[in-house]
């Protein structure tokens, strides 16, 4: 039975646009309360205590000497263990859901579609790009290693998603503008670059895809071949010679099942691991 | 068991509020700093200061917090509080008046040297502090200090020789 319902989508762009309007607001707040600008109701929130991959970084630091980094609460660690927990569940939801630089990546690529339409997607050579998805393992290693080294932030130096939303502070290094500028010309090449072959937090989360408990699952007796989920998805997995799609890229997005780009009922679907075993059976 | 997305949306959503909420309500979840840096372990303070050639007198032991820890949030003020550094004497260092120093917070000390040939951070004011009290500190960094600071640290008189000539070599006019 197929359906023409497409709800979905429109459900997960109310959702980035909110939460990328909510980091937006929680850095104006900030910024205007260290120039001396009060505004009542809202509260005064660093961007650091909000961030999951703080909590990341100050892993070592915390069990080296029982302490958070500089510019570093308990939020974040609390943050990144409850987004650990979710990853568990459904995979890196964080990606395809609320993280503001990926949203932001996607609404840039929106444009490079239209201004670009022959060139976009077709930047990166397909070797090198399956080689530089793996290039993220290595900056979340370089990123944990030095930040324990040297027992600071250094990927503040470097982070685009700090410098998208603190450019007015003047606290942004310019090879954070710099990075930033480079994913957003990318962007308008590559979906979502920055996801695909930097980020580190993308690449923890990511992992949780080969162990989910809730993964996208294809059902092979009654998929028609049309591939419209391949070419739904921003990471450009292909979903339609899956059983169960353990890519460690998946965010998670669900631009691919049954509702959305999957034009037939309860076939992409997302399932825990008992269903599945059900409908291979 | 099979989910909509929405409804996995919704279900993540819902337990990272309630996750929230729990840390808030046990007072776990913090989004700022408490101001009550690390602690500094005293018995090993006083070995580092006589192996280098410092004296542990009982201002330099009777320290409680490591000045590593200083953040960028706090002010001069709360610095001076914490670490027993004369308020005027921070002043003094970095350039400002004893009327403003109270309220400058650490991290603004760079917007004030925007000329300076090298970076003048809170990694400066955590040198600063420690050499004051004449406690170890080993610098992550490059860390330079206005030469006013030198000044003042030498007229406290607690570095080590090591410390003073890092100091000097440091100092920019």
């Amino acid at each position: 039975m197929r359906t023409g319902k497409k709800r979905n989508p429109s459900f997960r762009t109310g959702v980035q646009i909110g939460v990328f309007a909510l980091v937006m607001i929680l850095a104006l707040v900030k910024w205007l309360k260290d120039i001396g600008v009060t505004i009542p109701l809202l509260p005064e929130i660093s961007l650091h205590a909000i961030c999951p991959f703080g909590g990341v970084v100050t892993v070592y630091e915390l069990l080296a000497t029982g302490s958070f980094l500089p510019k570093l609460h308990s939020a974040a660690f609390i943050l990144m263990a409850l987004g650990l927990v979710v990853a568990l569940f459904f995979g890196p939801l964080f990606c395809g859901y609320a993280c503001p630089l990926g949203s932001y990546q996607e609404w840039i690529g929106k444009l490079g579609r239209k201004l670009f339409p022959k060139r976009y997607g077709k930047l990166i050579p397909p070797g090198l790009d399956r080689a530089l998805r793996y290039l993220r393992y290595v900056v979340l290693a370089m990123v944990v290693y030095q930040t324990a080294v040297i027992g600071k932030l250094v990927f503040q130096e470097v982070d685009p998603y700090y410098a998208l939303f603190n450019f007015m502070t003047g606290e942004v290094a310019l090879s954070a503008f710099a990075v930033l500028f480079g994913v957003t010309v990318l962007s308008l090449f590559v979906e979502r670059p920055w996801c695909k072959y930097f980020c580190p937090y993308g690449a923890l989360l990511g992992l949780f895809n080969l162990i989910r408990i809730f993964p996208v699952r294809r059902k092979a007796s009654t998929c028609i071949h049309c591939k419209k989920c391949d070419k739904a998805c921003p990471m450009q997995i292909e979903v339609s010679t899956s059983g169960a799609v353990r890519d460690h890229q998946c965010i998670s997005c669900y631009r691919c099942v049954s509702g959305n780009a999957c034009p037939v009922d309860d076939t992409v679907t997302i399932s825990s691991v008992k269903e599945a075993e059900t409908h291979e059976a | 068991m099979k989910l909509k997305p929405t409804t996995t949306f919704l279900i993540a959503l819902v337990f990272v509020a309630a996750g929230i909420a729990a840390t808030i309500a046990t007072g776990l979840w913090q989004t700022e700093s408490d101001k009550t840096p690390r602690k500094l372990d005293l018995a090993a303070v006083e070995t580092a200061v006589t192996a280098g050639g410092g004296t542990a007198d009982g201002d330099a032991t009777a320290v409680q917090y490591d000045p590593a820890d200083i953040r960028g949030s706090y002010s001069f003020g709360e610095i001076s509080t914490l670490y027993g550094v004369p308020l005027s004497d921070l002043a003094r260092a970095f350039g400002l008046s004893e009327a403003e120093a109270g309220d400058f917070q650490a991290k603004a000390l760079e917007s004030r040297y925007p000329d300076a040939a090298e970076e003048l951070g809170t990694a400066s004011i955590r040198m600063f502090v420690a050499y004051y009290l004449g406690l170890p500190y080993t610098p992550t960094e490059e860390t330079w200090l206005p030469r006013t600071a030198v000044e003042v640290l030498t007229a406290s008189g607690r570095m080590t020789a090591q410390q003073a000539a890092y100091a000097s070599a440091h100092a920019i006019p």
